[in-house]
């Protein structure tokens, strides 16, 4: 078995998808609404027609780019001419810039090869497999559970109302929806075993009760960055046999102390640690299962130089082997041999899956869901900085529409049992919470304050309300 | 108390030359903006748009009729469409979705409008039987939409109005709060929601694109499924 298939299969393993730092949230759309709807729609037609337009980099029919005068030939059958004279080329040209601005805002609409429009209706799916499985993983999460959630969905992406599917819909081949499949037994194991995964299900199982009060398209975004954000904690939650609970996610609020943004700093790494944790564990499971745990360490040497790595391949080998060698050689002044072959490799091993890291795995999904701050790519640590369309999936995914609105304790008691959220309201606790981690938690001062400027950005979203004895209750403002 | 906010049981007390400045200040200030004849005049100090708004919670529905006026055109340039013919004339429906968290949407669609006369302005008030017993500040106004089950509001506080204002004298759609706009595009979202039901016939969608700075409209037949060009 090559590397690549190690470290595809240990990923799939232990996560049930391969981490890949490309995973886009409209590819995690794509894949969920493809899975849930049990279809793939076919907007060829869109692509063609309008793929990349705004770029220049339109659709090729034989090489050469298609002009507008071929695709209003191509259009044809889906237009009406209102006078019985010809199609207006400058009317064209405002339908495939119309729709390219609509369809590319996700940065996955391309004029060639696989593309996932910004898509709002099972119709406007492909076959894009940019998701990795992301999809039919979380797709499977939500059959196991009481079904709620599944069948909203499946509702909203079979409702022709918004605009985005209203523009699109003469591109589209029109087809009837089957008829949902029964939870894979794998998915229903392996929600049974995660903390993560249960406490996901139940989040969406909570924002399906808003259904009919969101908007079609505003319950669809929620959807994706409630999915991006239980992806991630999925994956940095994947260590088997830790009691500790859930790796905390210290919120910072926009007026940033000094202390807290260091504390929220030191919870993101901690998450990124734990995801190479996660990793390293099912490789060695891995090595365990094919007899490789008990060889000494140049046979280690030996093995990932004959293998695995490609000492003398290209610049990126070299630079992976080098990085191998000096970590296994730094591992073996603390641990056997084969625990520091394991963690030597499991760097390489990511490489390998998509030419990053655990760290960038985790930056990427936790940017693209609002979470994870500064949202741009590039250097620096990150920390946890929720943007209000985070917030609103937040707000959304632990209070149940029929019920009181909760107070700020109960609030943040809720995000913090069922995401592992530290906001600073809890006081003692979250200080416990932070140090149980090795956290160094700020003072209580300062954690109290970064809780009233969460409470404040709330506040100013509608989602809570303040009263004069300073009782501060939240409840959605949907 | 405002005569005398030290103890009256204490004995009297010399006080430095600074604190009798400071006391003297506090006095002034007191009498400037609490015991002043023309005390109404003060709200004229106040920055226009931070006046206007007060205007708007004490006043009559004249300022409300003017008010709403101002607000639709705010939000015909929030959404970039300020130089439609019709601009002013309805309160046009935007929406808009990007899956990504990483920035605000870069294209909005619309193919619905509300007339102008469908949406108000209103100022919260007590009910009379108990206005009498309670004294009550309005600290927002509700932009109401009419429909179904009393309509669709958008609250507006104070933050929000100065922001339209903001908005409307031509600040950049980029460089608005966040905040303000997902209270934007929540509303119009709600009203989407509640109007959508027995759309027929052909559809004009409008489409912004934010980064282009231009909109497009294209029309489409909800029944037969076809562009007409």
């Amino acid at each position: 078995m090559s590397f690549s298939q190690i470290t595809h299969r240990v990923a799939t393993d232990v996560w049930g998808f391969v981490p890949n730092r490309d995973i886009k949230s409209v590819h995690l759309a794509n894949g969920l609404f493809k899975e849930l709807t049990q279809q793939v729609g076919a907007p060829n037609a869109v692509q063609r027609v309008a793929g990349g337009f705004l770029s220049g980099k339109v659709h090729r029919r034989k090489g050469d780019p298609m002009t507008t005068e071929q695709v209003r030939e191509e259009i044809r059958e889906y237009v009406i001419v209102a006078d019985g004279g010809g199609i207006n080329t400058d009317r064209v040209e405002d339908l495939r810039a119309a729709l390219d601005a609509v369809l590319k805002q996700d940065r996955a609409f391309f004029g060639n090869g696989p593309f996932t429009p910004t898509l709002t209706h099972r119709l406007l799916t492909t076959s894009d497999p940019s998701d990795q499985q992301t999809g039919w993983l979380l797709a499977h999460v939500l059959f196991a559970g009481a079904s709620k959630a599944a069948s909203a969905l499946r509702h909203a992406l079979d409702t022709p109302t918004d605009n985005t599917y209203l523009l699109a819909s003469p591109l589209l081949k029109h087809t009837d929806m089957p008829s949902p499949p029964d939870p894979d037994p794998r998915v229903v194991d392996r929600v049974n075993g995660s903390l993560a995964l249960r406490n996901v299900q139940e989040a969406f199982e909570t924002l399906a009760g808003y259904a009919s009060d969101l908007e079609k398209t505003m319950f669809l975004q929620r959807t994706v960055t409630l999915g991006s954000f239980g992806l991630f904690l999925h994956l940095v939650n994947a260590v088997p046999n830790d009691d500790r609970g859930l790796v905390p996610i210290l919120l910072s609020s926009v007026e940033q102390e000094s202390e807290v943004l260091r504390a929220s700093r030191d919870a993101f790494r901690r998450a990124e640690q734990r995801t190479e944790q996660a990793f390293e564990a099912g490789l060695r499971r891995e090595f365990e299962r094919s007899g490789q745990d008990t060889l000494k360490a140049d046979e280690y040497v030996d093995v990932a130089r004959t293998e695995y790595l490609h000492p003398d391949g290209t610049k990126r080998d070299k630079r992976v082997w080098r990085q191998f060698e000096t970590d296994f050689s730094t591992g073996l002044v603390e641990s056997d041999p084969f625990t520091a072959f394991v963690r030597a490799l499991t760097p390489a091993a990511f490489v390998e899956i998509g030419n990053s890291s655990p760290a960038d795995v985790a930056k990427f999904i936790g940017r693209t869901a609002g979470l994870v701050f500064p949202r741009n790519q590039g250097r620096g640590d990150r920390y946890y900085l929720p943007a209000s369309q985070f917030i609103d999936a937040l707000v959304t995914a632990l209070v149940e529409p029929d019920e009181d609105p909760l107070t700020e304790h109960a609030f943040w008691s809720r995000a913090r049992n069922r995401f592992g959220i530290v906001s600073g309201a809890l006081g003692h606790e979250d200080t416990a919470t932070l140090r149980a981690w090795g956290i160094v938690a700020p003072p209580a001062g300062r954690l109290a304050h970064n809780a009233t400027g969460l409470l404040h950005e709330m506040l100013r979203m509608g989602h809570a309300r303040q009263f004069a004895d300073g009782v501060a209750l939240i409840k959605p403002s949907v | 108390m405002w005569l005398w906010d030290r103890d009256p049981r204490g004995d009297v007390k010399w006080l430095d030359p600074e604190e009798v400045e400071l006391y003297d200040f506090e006095a002034a200030k007191r009498r400037f903006f609490f015991e002043a004849e023309r005390g109404a005049d003060l709200l004229s100090l106040l920055p226009q748009d931070r006046r206007r708004f007060y205007e708007i919670l004490n006043q009559s529905s004249e300022a409300g009729e003017t008010a709403k006026a101002d607000i639709l055109e705010a939000l015909a340039f929030f959404y970039g469409d300020p130089k439609s013919d019709e601009a002013g004339e309805h309160l046009q429906i935007w929406t808009s979705l990007r899956y990504e968290a990483l920035a605000p949407p870069t294209a909005f669609v619309s193919s619905l409008a509300v007339p102008k006369d469908h949406v108000s302005l209103r100022v919260p008030r007590l009910r009379p039987q108990v206005a009498e017993m309670l004294e009550y500040t309005p600290d927002h106004v509700r932009l109401v939409v009419s429909g179904a089950g009393g309509g669709i509001g958008l609250d507006l506080d104070l933050d929000l109005w100065l922001a339209l204002m903001s908005i409307r004298r031509g600040m950049p759609q980029k460089y608005h709060d966040p905040v303000v706009g997902r209270r934007l595009d929540d509303f119009m979202s709600r009203v989407a929601a509640q109007r959508r039901d027995g759309v027929k016939g052909y559809v004009q969608v409008h489409v912004r694109d934010v980064d282009a700075s231009t909109t497009r409209r294209i029309d489409v037949s909800v029944e037969t499924k076809k562009y007409r060009l």
